[in-house]
Protein backbone atom coordinates (compact mmCIF):
# COMPACT_ATOMS: atom_id res chain seq x y z
CA UNK A 1 0.00 0.00 0.00
CA UNK A 2 1.44 3.48 -0.68
CA UNK A 3 1.11 6.05 1.97
CA UNK A 4 3.52 8.65 0.48
CA UNK A 5 2.30 12.13 0.45
CA UNK A 6 0.16 12.69 -2.54
CA UNK A 7 1.81 15.32 -5.16
CA UNK A 8 -0.49 18.53 -5.36
CA UNK A 9 -0.12 21.81 -7.25
CA UNK A 10 1.91 24.80 -5.59
CA UNK A 11 -1.72 26.56 -6.53
CA UNK A 12 -3.54 23.48 -4.45
CA UNK A 13 -1.29 23.87 -1.92
CA UNK A 14 -1.45 27.32 -1.16
CA UNK A 15 -5.27 27.44 -1.19
CA UNK A 16 -5.15 24.25 1.29
CA UNK A 17 -3.28 26.49 3.90
CA UNK A 18 -5.25 29.69 3.21
CA UNK A 19 -8.14 27.65 3.52
CA UNK A 20 -6.59 26.38 6.70
CA UNK A 21 -5.64 29.87 8.68
CA UNK A 22 -9.19 31.02 8.03
CA UNK A 23 -11.11 27.88 9.24
CA UNK A 24 -8.69 28.60 12.45
CA UNK A 25 -9.63 32.64 12.46
CA UNK A 26 -13.23 31.83 12.56
CA UNK A 27 -12.85 28.99 14.67
CA UNK A 28 -11.06 31.27 17.49
CA UNK A 29 -13.64 34.01 17.09
CA UNK A 30 -16.41 30.92 18.09
CA UNK A 31 -14.57 30.07 20.88
CA UNK A 32 -14.45 33.37 21.82
CA UNK A 33 -10.35 33.25 21.90
CA UNK A 34 -10.00 36.60 19.90
CA UNK A 35 -8.60 39.40 21.89
CA UNK A 36 -10.57 41.57 21.89
CA UNK A 37 -13.46 38.75 23.55
CA UNK A 38 -11.00 38.39 26.07
CA UNK A 39 -10.65 41.49 27.03
CA UNK A 40 -9.16 42.60 30.32
CA UNK A 41 -8.65 39.58 31.66
CA UNK A 42 -7.55 39.85 35.63
CA UNK A 43 -4.26 37.85 35.48
CA UNK A 44 -1.67 38.08 33.05
CA UNK A 45 1.28 36.30 32.72
CA UNK A 46 3.56 34.59 30.42
CA UNK A 47 5.27 32.37 32.99
CA UNK A 48 8.75 31.80 32.03
CA UNK A 49 8.65 32.87 28.30
CA UNK A 50 11.26 35.59 27.85
CA UNK A 51 10.09 37.38 24.94
CA UNK A 52 7.19 38.01 27.49
CA UNK A 53 9.44 39.76 29.18
CA UNK A 54 10.58 41.89 26.49
CA UNK A 55 7.51 43.24 25.58
CA UNK A 56 6.24 43.99 29.42
CA UNK A 57 9.96 45.77 29.35
CA UNK A 58 9.75 47.99 26.68
CA UNK A 59 5.70 48.92 27.19
CA UNK A 60 3.83 46.93 25.02
CA UNK A 61 1.75 45.15 27.56
CA UNK A 62 1.16 48.15 30.11
CA UNK A 63 -0.23 49.86 26.71
CA UNK A 64 -2.71 47.48 26.32
CA UNK A 65 -4.09 47.38 29.88
CA UNK A 66 -4.11 51.14 29.80
CA UNK A 67 -5.46 50.94 26.60
CA UNK A 68 -7.70 47.58 26.13
CA UNK A 69 -9.65 48.75 22.99
CA UNK A 70 -5.89 48.38 21.29
CA UNK A 71 -6.17 44.54 21.17
CA UNK A 72 -9.12 45.00 18.70
CA UNK A 73 -6.47 46.10 16.08
CA UNK A 74 -4.64 42.83 16.48
CA UNK A 75 -7.88 40.74 15.59
CA UNK A 76 -8.82 43.26 12.79
CA UNK A 77 -5.43 43.27 11.34
CA UNK A 78 -5.52 39.41 10.71
CA UNK A 79 -9.08 39.56 9.73
CA UNK A 80 -8.24 42.35 7.24
CA UNK A 81 -4.83 40.21 6.09
CA UNK A 82 -7.53 37.28 5.31
CA UNK A 83 -9.75 38.61 3.42
CA UNK A 84 -7.27 40.45 1.16
CA UNK A 85 -5.57 37.10 0.95
CA UNK A 86 -8.66 35.73 -0.43
CA UNK A 87 -9.72 38.34 -2.42
CA UNK A 88 -5.80 38.21 -4.04
CA UNK A 89 -4.76 41.96 -3.08
CA UNK A 90 -1.21 43.24 -2.01
CA UNK A 91 -0.73 39.62 -1.59
CA UNK A 92 2.88 40.13 -0.36
CA UNK A 93 2.31 42.38 2.14
CA UNK A 94 -0.85 40.86 3.16
CA UNK A 95 0.76 37.57 3.77
CA UNK A 96 4.18 39.53 5.76
CA UNK A 97 1.66 40.98 8.07
CA UNK A 98 -0.36 38.10 9.06
CA UNK A 99 2.61 36.28 9.66
CA UNK A 100 3.80 39.42 12.00
CA UNK A 101 -0.01 39.82 13.83
CA UNK A 102 -0.04 35.72 14.20
CA UNK A 103 2.85 35.67 16.32
CA UNK A 104 1.76 39.49 18.14
CA UNK A 105 -1.37 37.30 19.02
CA UNK A 106 -0.07 34.41 19.99
CA UNK A 107 1.83 35.81 22.46
CA UNK A 108 -0.45 38.34 23.68
CA UNK A 109 -2.77 35.64 23.76
CA UNK A 110 -0.87 33.12 25.84
CA UNK A 111 0.02 36.38 27.77
CA UNK A 112 -3.56 37.19 28.77
CA UNK A 113 -4.88 34.14 29.39
CA UNK A 114 -1.87 33.20 31.82
CA UNK A 115 -1.46 29.77 30.18
CA UNK A 116 0.75 28.23 27.54
CA UNK A 117 -1.55 26.99 24.92
CA UNK A 118 0.30 25.25 21.80
CA UNK A 119 -3.19 25.07 19.94
CA UNK A 120 -2.37 28.21 17.82
CA UNK A 121 1.45 26.92 16.78
CA UNK A 122 -0.65 25.20 13.66
CA UNK A 123 -2.14 29.11 12.50
CA UNK A 124 2.03 30.10 12.80
CA UNK A 125 3.49 27.51 10.81
CA UNK A 126 0.77 27.75 7.91
CA UNK A 127 1.12 31.82 7.90
CA UNK A 128 4.81 31.09 8.00
CA UNK A 129 4.26 28.72 4.59
CA UNK A 130 2.41 31.33 2.87
CA UNK A 131 5.12 33.69 2.85
CA UNK A 132 6.89 31.48 0.13
CA UNK A 133 5.98 32.52 -3.90
CA UNK A 134 8.91 30.79 -5.11
CA UNK A 135 7.42 27.11 -5.54
CA UNK A 136 10.53 25.11 -4.91
CA UNK A 137 10.99 27.25 -1.60
CA UNK A 138 7.30 26.86 -0.95
CA UNK A 139 7.63 22.69 -1.53
CA UNK A 140 11.08 22.30 0.27
CA UNK A 141 9.51 24.80 3.40
CA UNK A 142 6.53 22.63 3.43
CA UNK A 143 8.43 19.99 4.55
CA UNK A 144 10.69 21.29 6.56
CA UNK A 145 7.09 22.29 8.10
CA UNK A 146 6.25 18.27 7.88
CA UNK A 147 9.33 17.33 10.13
CA UNK A 148 9.18 20.29 12.76
CA UNK A 149 5.70 19.04 13.23
CA UNK A 150 7.06 15.26 13.88
CA UNK A 151 9.68 16.50 15.74
CA UNK A 152 6.85 17.95 18.10
CA UNK A 153 5.32 14.57 18.42
CA UNK A 154 8.81 12.92 19.15
CA UNK A 155 10.07 15.26 21.37
CA UNK A 156 6.74 15.13 23.77
CA UNK A 157 7.94 10.81 24.12
CA UNK A 158 10.84 11.61 24.48
CA UNK A 159 10.38 13.66 27.32
CA UNK A 160 7.62 11.21 28.46
CA UNK A 161 10.52 8.81 28.35
CA UNK A 162 13.12 10.56 30.09
CA UNK A 163 10.76 12.63 32.74
CA UNK A 164 9.28 8.91 33.96
CA UNK A 165 5.75 9.03 33.46
CA UNK A 166 6.41 6.89 30.75
CA UNK A 167 7.51 3.98 33.24
CA UNK A 168 4.43 4.80 35.25
CA UNK A 169 1.58 2.50 35.15
CA UNK A 170 -0.98 4.66 36.59
CA UNK A 171 0.62 7.47 34.75
CA UNK A 172 -3.04 8.44 32.71
CA UNK A 173 -5.15 7.79 35.73
CA UNK A 174 -3.44 10.09 38.00
CA UNK A 175 -3.20 12.59 35.40
CA UNK A 176 -6.75 12.25 34.77
CA UNK A 177 -7.70 12.80 38.35
CA UNK A 178 -5.81 16.03 38.20
CA UNK A 179 -7.47 16.90 35.08
CA UNK A 180 -11.32 16.11 36.18
CA UNK A 181 -10.77 16.73 40.11
CA UNK A 182 -14.96 16.97 39.87
CA UNK A 183 -14.61 13.18 40.18
CA UNK A 184 -14.39 14.30 43.92
CA UNK A 185 -17.43 15.69 44.34
CA UNK A 186 -19.16 12.69 42.71
CA UNK A 187 -19.85 15.35 39.04
CA UNK A 188 -19.43 12.58 37.06
CA UNK A 189 -21.06 14.00 34.04
CA UNK A 190 -19.13 16.40 33.71
CA UNK A 191 -15.97 13.97 32.74
CA UNK A 192 -15.36 12.29 29.39
CA UNK A 193 -17.08 8.85 29.48
CA UNK A 194 -13.62 7.24 28.57
CA UNK A 195 -11.60 9.29 30.96
CA UNK A 196 -14.38 8.35 33.48
CA UNK A 197 -13.80 4.62 32.62
CA UNK A 198 -10.22 4.92 33.58
CA UNK A 199 -10.22 6.87 36.71
CA UNK A 200 -12.86 4.19 38.25
CA UNK A 201 -9.93 1.05 36.62
CA UNK A 202 -12.84 -0.19 34.04
CA UNK A 203 -9.96 0.64 31.32
CA UNK A 204 -6.72 -0.02 31.26
CA UNK A 205 -4.64 2.71 31.96
CA UNK A 206 -1.73 1.37 31.00
CA UNK A 207 -2.34 0.03 27.89
CA UNK A 208 -4.02 3.44 26.78
CA UNK A 209 -0.91 5.31 27.76
CA UNK A 210 1.79 3.40 25.81
CA UNK A 211 -0.63 3.51 22.51
CA UNK A 212 -0.37 7.06 23.15
CA UNK A 213 3.85 7.17 23.20
CA UNK A 214 3.58 4.49 20.96
CA UNK A 215 2.05 6.79 18.63
CA UNK A 216 3.98 10.20 19.13
CA UNK A 217 7.01 7.92 18.89
CA UNK A 218 5.36 6.49 15.13
CA UNK A 219 6.18 10.32 14.15
CA UNK A 220 10.06 9.11 13.87
CA UNK A 221 8.93 7.20 10.38
CA UNK A 222 8.44 10.41 8.50
CA UNK A 223 11.70 10.75 8.52
CA UNK A 224 13.06 7.36 7.83
CA UNK A 225 10.22 6.17 5.99
CA UNK A 226 8.48 8.77 3.87
CA UNK A 227 6.31 6.99 2.21
CA UNK A 228 3.82 6.43 5.55
CA UNK A 229 3.53 9.86 5.51
CA UNK A 230 -0.25 9.29 4.85
CA UNK A 231 -0.81 7.05 7.93
CA UNK A 232 1.36 9.68 10.16
CA UNK A 233 -1.34 12.46 9.04
CA UNK A 234 -3.91 9.81 10.26
CA UNK A 235 -1.78 8.96 13.29
CA UNK A 236 -1.86 12.83 14.09
CA UNK A 237 -5.64 13.13 13.72
CA UNK A 238 -6.13 10.02 15.88
CA UNK A 239 -4.40 11.82 18.69
CA UNK A 240 -6.07 14.90 18.43
CA UNK A 241 -9.60 12.49 18.52
CA UNK A 242 -8.12 10.84 21.63
CA UNK A 243 -6.81 14.33 23.54
CA UNK A 244 -10.62 15.21 23.06
CA UNK A 245 -12.26 11.61 24.14
CA UNK A 246 -9.84 11.03 27.37
CA UNK A 247 -8.82 15.00 28.39
CA UNK A 248 -11.10 17.14 26.89
CA UNK A 249 -8.90 19.28 25.31
CA UNK A 250 -9.48 20.10 21.38
CA UNK A 251 -6.71 20.96 19.94
CA UNK A 252 -8.93 21.89 16.47
CA UNK A 253 -6.34 24.64 15.89
CA UNK A 254 -3.78 21.57 15.09
CA UNK A 255 -5.80 19.46 12.75
CA UNK A 256 -5.12 21.29 9.58
CA UNK A 257 -1.18 20.15 10.44
CA UNK A 258 -2.44 16.87 9.43
CA UNK A 259 -2.37 18.04 5.59
CA UNK A 260 1.63 18.30 5.49
CA UNK A 261 1.82 14.72 6.04
CA UNK A 262 -1.13 13.86 3.38
CA UNK A 263 -0.07 16.31 0.47
CA UNK A 264 3.60 17.18 -0.73
CA UNK A 265 3.53 20.47 -3.46
CA UNK A 266 5.86 19.88 -6.39
CA UNK A 267 7.41 22.90 -7.51
CA UNK A 268 7.21 21.55 -11.33
CA UNK B 1 17.66 28.40 -1.09
CA UNK B 2 19.97 31.09 -0.34
CA UNK B 3 22.43 30.95 2.21
CA UNK B 4 21.44 33.19 4.81
CA UNK B 5 18.24 31.19 4.53
CA UNK B 6 20.31 28.05 5.35
CA UNK B 7 21.79 29.59 8.35
CA UNK B 8 18.62 31.30 10.13
CA UNK B 9 17.34 27.21 9.71
CA UNK B 10 20.02 25.92 11.14
CA UNK B 11 20.33 28.50 13.75
CA UNK B 12 16.42 28.10 14.78
CA UNK B 13 16.69 23.89 14.91
CA UNK B 14 20.04 24.75 17.35
CA UNK B 15 18.18 27.10 19.25
CA UNK B 16 15.09 24.25 19.36
CA UNK B 17 17.33 21.62 20.43
CA UNK B 18 18.73 23.47 23.18
CA UNK B 19 15.75 24.96 24.67
CA UNK B 20 14.02 21.19 24.34
CA UNK B 21 17.37 19.99 26.25
CA UNK B 22 16.83 22.76 28.56
CA UNK B 23 12.90 22.42 29.08
CA UNK B 24 12.05 25.20 29.30
CA UNK B 25 9.71 27.52 26.83
CA UNK B 26 10.67 31.12 25.28
CA UNK B 27 9.03 32.21 21.56
CA UNK B 28 9.68 30.59 18.92
CA UNK B 29 10.94 27.80 20.70
CA UNK B 30 8.45 25.99 22.46
CA UNK B 31 8.75 22.58 24.63
CA UNK B 32 6.43 19.79 24.28
CA UNK B 33 7.19 18.26 28.08
CA UNK B 34 3.41 18.64 28.98
CA UNK B 35 2.57 15.49 31.49
CA UNK B 36 5.83 13.95 31.28
CA UNK B 37 6.34 14.23 34.98
CA UNK B 38 5.94 11.37 37.41
CA UNK B 39 3.04 12.00 39.82
CA UNK B 40 3.66 11.12 43.20
CA UNK B 41 -0.24 9.83 43.19
CA UNK B 42 -2.70 12.37 44.38
CA UNK B 43 -1.26 13.14 47.84
CA UNK B 44 -2.97 16.82 47.46
CA UNK B 45 -5.48 18.36 45.14
CA UNK B 46 -6.84 21.96 45.05
CA UNK B 47 -9.00 22.84 42.72
CA UNK B 48 -12.05 25.62 42.18
CA UNK B 49 -15.80 25.64 41.58
CA UNK B 50 -17.90 28.77 40.28
CA UNK B 51 -21.32 28.83 41.76
CA UNK B 52 -23.96 31.79 40.12
CA UNK B 53 -26.99 32.20 41.68
CA UNK B 54 -26.44 29.15 44.34
CA UNK B 55 -25.92 26.57 40.89
CA UNK B 56 -22.49 25.22 39.78
CA UNK B 57 -21.46 26.14 36.89
CA UNK B 58 -17.70 25.29 36.29
CA UNK B 59 -18.98 22.93 33.43
CA UNK B 60 -20.31 25.86 31.35
CA UNK B 61 -17.00 28.21 31.16
CA UNK B 62 -14.91 27.66 28.28
CA UNK B 63 -11.23 27.10 28.66
CA UNK B 64 -9.85 30.47 28.89
CA UNK B 65 -12.30 31.34 31.91
CA UNK B 66 -11.36 28.01 33.54
CA UNK B 67 -7.05 28.92 33.34
CA UNK B 68 -8.29 32.60 35.12
CA UNK B 69 -10.69 30.72 37.96
CA UNK B 70 -7.47 29.06 38.82
CA UNK B 71 -5.86 31.63 39.83
CA UNK B 72 -8.38 33.28 41.92
CA UNK B 73 -6.93 33.01 45.96
CA UNK B 74 -7.58 36.29 47.23
CA UNK B 75 -11.01 38.48 47.58
CA UNK B 76 -8.93 41.11 45.28
CA UNK B 77 -8.56 39.10 42.53
CA UNK B 78 -11.89 37.03 42.75
CA UNK B 79 -13.90 40.42 42.53
CA UNK B 80 -11.51 41.40 39.13
CA UNK B 81 -12.78 37.72 38.04
CA UNK B 82 -16.37 38.03 38.75
CA UNK B 83 -16.19 41.74 36.77
CA UNK B 84 -14.31 40.15 34.07
CA UNK B 85 -16.54 37.32 33.70
CA UNK B 86 -19.51 39.06 33.61
CA UNK B 87 -18.13 40.99 30.47
CA UNK B 88 -16.55 37.86 28.90
CA UNK B 89 -19.54 35.73 29.38
CA UNK B 90 -22.44 37.73 29.35
CA UNK B 91 -24.65 34.80 28.32
CA UNK B 92 -24.05 33.02 31.39
CA UNK B 93 -23.17 35.63 34.26
CA UNK B 94 -26.02 38.60 34.22
CA UNK B 95 -24.31 40.06 37.67
CA UNK B 96 -21.40 39.15 38.92
CA UNK B 97 -23.08 39.97 42.79
CA UNK B 98 -24.71 36.63 42.32
CA UNK B 99 -21.31 34.66 41.67
CA UNK B 100 -19.47 32.33 44.44
CA UNK B 101 -15.99 30.53 43.90
CA UNK B 102 -15.02 27.94 46.48
CA UNK B 103 -11.96 26.46 46.80
CA UNK B 104 -11.62 22.56 47.51
CA UNK B 105 -9.39 20.85 48.56
CA UNK B 106 -8.29 17.06 48.99
CA UNK B 107 -5.03 15.93 51.13
CA UNK B 108 -3.72 12.32 51.14
CA UNK B 109 -6.34 9.57 52.35
CA UNK B 110 -9.24 12.19 53.23
CA UNK B 111 -12.23 13.06 51.96
CA UNK B 112 -12.78 16.89 49.58
CA UNK B 113 -13.25 19.52 52.25
CA UNK B 114 -14.27 23.28 51.44
CA UNK B 115 -11.35 25.55 51.93
CA UNK B 116 -12.74 29.00 51.13
CA UNK B 117 -15.33 30.51 49.42
CA UNK B 118 -14.53 34.33 47.75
Amino acid sequence: MNLASKNISYEKGRWMILFSISFIWVYNFFQLSWLSQIGASPYWSGSSDRIHHVLEGIGYFSLLRKHIFCLGFIDLGISTCIILLWSRMFQKTASYLLLILGILYFITYRSIIAHPEHQMIGFLILSFLFLFEDKKLFSDFWKLSRYYVAFIFISAALWKMSRGSAWDPDALQKILLIQFPQYYLNHNEEIPFFALQIIKGNLSSTLIWNSVILLELSFLLSFIKPRWNQGLGICLLLFLVADACFMQIYFIEFAPLSLLFFYQPTDI
Amino acid sequence: MSILLRLLIFLFLLGQLLFTVKGVESFPFFHFGMYSAQLSGTTQIEFHRIFYQKKDITAKLNPIARYQLKYCRSEVYAQRYKKWLRYYLPHIIKDETKIDIKIFQKRKDQNIELKKTL
